[in-house]
């Protein structure tokens, strides 16, 4: 019983840390800015589609809008979190919180919520504007209706959601593996720069699996086999060609996107909170 | 308490191990019996780090707020505590106002009622009047003093030596991450086998006769000194007969009174 009561305090603190995380950020001009020009974007996508380079205007609005999503999720969840991070440890509020009755552990973990919490908010408002996008634009009142005829009936509101959540997921890992490069680095353009770099390793797990095929250097092949085994493959949770497609969307595979986000979100927390306990500050 | 050295000498990192938050190479450290690493150790203990740095987009009231939630202050007495602890600073008019526009000395008492809070029975102040104009120190010291009336335990580190005298009881002075000296104020500062007099004027005559009069009981006259005021003292009273007098005359800031 004591045990569980401890274990409430320590989620409600989490609670409190990751509110103040998106205080924090929701006033920061870059996150502001961030925003304003995604939704900028997103808003028109009725005058970017005469750009769609021979692709179908429905194909284009929703590539446009989950590119937008994930160029302006991918810029907030590495820059932002580096930032907030950083400067908590850099001008020693983290100093003044951690003098308090909170763990290390529920520091990291409630920035990793507060971050995740503003993704998702970035997300959820991305999504309603494409959607409204579709509605307004794309979807046809039949062969003699003034709007585009797309062939749908209805805005793929179940699609969008799905991807809108894997897309969340995956800006989510993308600011677990920041902040485990935050946990040990003393530079912000390191932990930036080194969380862009995973970024593009996460991305690259076909190479990768080449290279850990093909390779005749021994090292090369190990070097590959580890990063595929440790790091995510994030291409896993781009389903925008699916939302596109119409078809595959279904929920064993949404569960088996959440378990595989979920697992290594799990892990990497894991390891980053360990480096960060160990940390001077 | 007092806790003094110069630079280096590791009073920094003496708090740090008595929060909890570097290990010690040897030894431990309890507070009220609980060892500080451990997160309940830290629920009767408030901390003002030195030179503190808040978030600058949070108002004095959401930042005390925010450190209430952090340490468990129940919802129903929050409010009511963050009022009572921004009054005992002095900041309560204040309160809504970003923290980017306050002060330095406002800054060190954001800082001291985000530590007191929760209402700590130890209260930890690291350099608490680093970079502080001498009205601040002095608003700081009366704040030190008052915890200690309330029976709270602080321990403060300051190389403002005049302040740490006026304030603690005990003093502990470290050199090179070793305890050189400690104990009572009184037992540190006693020149033992001398007393001061303080008189009213006297002169040469007066002088002759005292010494004389000591000579006769095996004693003598070590030193004779005019008293003199400290300037921290004659500045904070300047400062304040000049508040005063632009009170009394309606002068705005900037203005001259007298």
């Amino acid at each position: 019983m004591k045990a569980l009561l401890v274990w409430f305090q320590g989620v409600a603190r989490v609670g409190v840390i990751a509110r103040h995380v998106i205080q924090i950020a929701l006033r920061q001009r870059f996150v502001a800015f961030c925003f304003l020009v995604a939704i900028g974007l997103m808003g028109s996508v009725r005058g970017l589609r005469l750009f769609n380079f021979g692709a179908t205007e429905m194909t284009f609005a929703i590539d446009l809008g989950f590119g937008v999503m994930a160029l302006f999720g991918t810029v907030l969840a590495i820059v932002a979190t580096a930032q907030h991070f950083c400067s908590e440890i850099d001008q020693r509020t983290a100093l003044t919180l951690l003098a308090k009755p909170i763990g290390r552990g529920e520091f990291l973990v409630g920035q990793l919520v507060g971050m995740s919490g503003l993704l998702a908010a970035f997300c959820f408002v991305m999504l309603v504007l494409l959607a409204v996008a579709l509605a307004l634009e794309f979807v046809g009142s039949g062969a003699s209706g003034t709007r585009v005829d797309l062939g749908l009936t209805d805005v793929p509101i179940r699609g969008l959601a799905m991807a809108g959540f894997a897309q969340w997921l995956k800006l989510t890992l993308l600011s677990a593996l920041t902040l485990l490069v935050a946990s040990f680095s003393r530079s912000l353009f390191y932990t930036v720069g080194l969380g862009l770099f995973l970024m593009v390793l996460c991305h690259l797990q076909p190479v990768l699996r080449a290279v850990q095929g093909r390779s005749e250097v021994v090292v090369l092949r190990w070097i590959a086999e580890l990063v595929i085994r440790v790091l995510p493959d994030l291409r896993t949770f781009d389903l925008a060609p699916s939302v596109i497609r119409g078809a595959g969307l279904d929920f064993e595979l949404f569960g088996s996107i959440g378990l595989y986000g979920m697992f290594h979100l799990v892990v990497i927390s894991a390891v980053a909170v360990a480096a960060f306990r160990r940390r001077e500050l | 308490m007092g806790l003094l050295g110069p630079n280096g000498s590791g009073k920094s990192t003496t708090i740090k191990i008595v929060l909890g938050l570097l290990e010690p190479t040897a030894g431990e450290v309890r507070i009220w019996g609980l060892p500080s690493r451990q997160i309940a150790a830290r629920r009767s203990v408030g901390y003002l780090p030195e030179c503190p740095h808040f978030h600058r987009f949070l108002s004095g009231r959401e930042l005390v707020r925010f450190y209430a939630r952090i340490c468990g202050v129940p919802a129903r007495e929050r409010e009511r505590r963050i009022v009572e602890v921004l009054e005992w600073v002095g900041l309560v008019h204040v309160a809504d106002r970003r923290i980017e526009s306050y002060s330095k000395g406002m800054l060190q008492r954001i800082g001291l009622a985000q530590a007191l809070v929760h209402s700590p029975q130890l209260v930890i102040l690291d350099e608490p009047t680093a970079g502080v104009d001498p009205s601040g120190t002095a608003e700081m010291s009366d704040l030190i003093r008052r915890l200690k009336s309330e029976g709270k335990t602080v321990l403060v580190t300051s190389h403002l030596l005049s302040q740490i005298e006026e304030v603690c009881d005990r003093v502990f002075i470290l050199d090179r991450g070793r305890l050189i000296a400690s104990g009572s104020l009184s037992e540190l500062l006693e020149k033992r086998g001398l007393v001061r007099l303080l008189t009213e004027e006297l002169d040469v005559d007066d002088l002759s006769a005292l010494r004389l009069w000591l000579g006769a009981r095996g004693r003598s006259l070590v030193a004779v000194e005019r008293v003199r005021d400290r300037l921290d003292q004659v500045f904070a009273e300047c400062v304040r007969a000049q508040g005063e007098l632009r009170a009394g005359s309606g002068l705005r800031n900037g203005e001259v009174a007298g």
